[in-house]
């Protein structure tokens, strides 16, 4: 399957899961609980008012070499906006991608995902615990707090 | 977070049986070992060969039960096999599981393009660790490969019968 043939499906819409493909082709569907959707929510009203250019994403789908991802947040300057905003996928990843760990995810995973963003032009990659808890990622590793969005506190309230 | 446990991998399963949005979906469903469902699209190809193959399994078999989509407890979390053969004495121990804790005798997957070869030999290895006797593989035209834990096989034996290559038309 590829993205477009996700879109098309009628029967795929409206669930309750995040959907993501794999390398083979396969639908990967993650449950979608409250608590991680509100951790989504506070993130991108801090993004948008801490960083008040470019555009805020929620759950931008992202082409990766292991076919498509979702990001939970995603902040794009506004010239990578207008490069991906008429496509059905991001062919390249906003500079900054956030991911809300959750009972279904794993660490593995997230790092996994942080690889396939930074190969896809993520400039910051922040993970956001189960408690709130925010770890900011560069290229080279983990950053004391975030480069390009200093301020985001390192702890979230919901 | 770990590897799920047994536990919560039963748990799992059962929040897919219940949840009303998955049910009537086009899609194969299996759960990966981090607990996210994985679907695989259902082609018509291979709807008929997994039927083909139930027919000329129950045609040969004296006892125990042929039947299509089987889900099974593996160390990968839960899979489903596309077709299985099951022995009365297994299947007296399945039959009130919501998914099988021992894994049918035969565990027949049909490959579609979706599917890669690794993933068909990850299953093999899976479903023997759960104790299946042979796994077949039929591939998208129908040739059939089969296993047991000693490696490839010439025909199946447990069902000599069983032909090399099935037949679609």
């Amino acid at each position: 399957m590829n993205w477009q043939q996700v879109l098309e499906d009628k029967s795929l819409r409206d669930l309750p899961y995040r959907i993501e493909l794999n390398a083979q082709g396969q639908i990967i569907m993650s449950p979608v609980k409250p608590r991680h959707s509100a951790y989504q929510g506070e993130i991108i009203a801090l993004l948008r008012r801490l960083n008040p250019d470019g555009r805020v994403l929620a759950e931008p789908a992202i082409e990766t070499s292991d076919n498509v991802k979702v990001a939970d947040v995603g902040w794009m300057s506004y010239e990578r906006y207008l490069k991906v905003i008429s496509s059905t996928v991001c062919s390249i990843a906003p500079e900054i991608c956030v991911e809300v760990e959750s009972e279904s995810n794993t660490s593995a995973e997230m790092m996994f995902k942080k690889q396939l963003f930074f190969e896809k032009g993520c400039i910051e990659f922040w993970l956001c615990d189960g408690d709130g808890g925010m770890t900011f990622f560069g290229k080279d590793g983990q950053l004391q707090n975030s480069v390009l969005v200093p301020g985001f506190p390192f702890r979230i309230e919901i | 977070m770990a590897l799920l446990d047994a536990e919560e991998i039963r748990m799992n399963w059962q929040q897919v049986l219940e949840d009303k949005s998955l049910q009537d979906l086009q899609y194969k469903i299996e759960l990966n070992r981090l607990g996210q469902i994985v679907m695989s699209p259902a082609k018509n190809r291979h709807a008929i060969l997994q039927g083909q193959i139930v027919h000329l399994l129950g045609g040969l078999v004296t006892e125990g039960r042929t039947f299509p989509e089987c889900a099974i407890d593996t160390s990968d979390n839960v899979k489903v096999a596309d077709v299985v053969w099951v022995s009365a004495a297994r299947y007296a121990i399945i039959k009130a599981e919501d998914c099988c804790s021992i894994a049918p005798e035969i565990c027949v997957e049909v490959k579609s393009s979706s599917n890669t070869m690794e993933e068909m030999h990850l299953k093999k290895e899976l479903y023997l660790q759960k104790g299946a006797v042979e796994f077949w593989l039929c591939d998208e035209k129908g040739n059939m490969s089969f296993y047991n834990k000693d490696g490839k096989l010439t025909n199946s034996l447990l069902l000599p019968g069983f032909p090399a290559h099935v037949d679609m038309e």
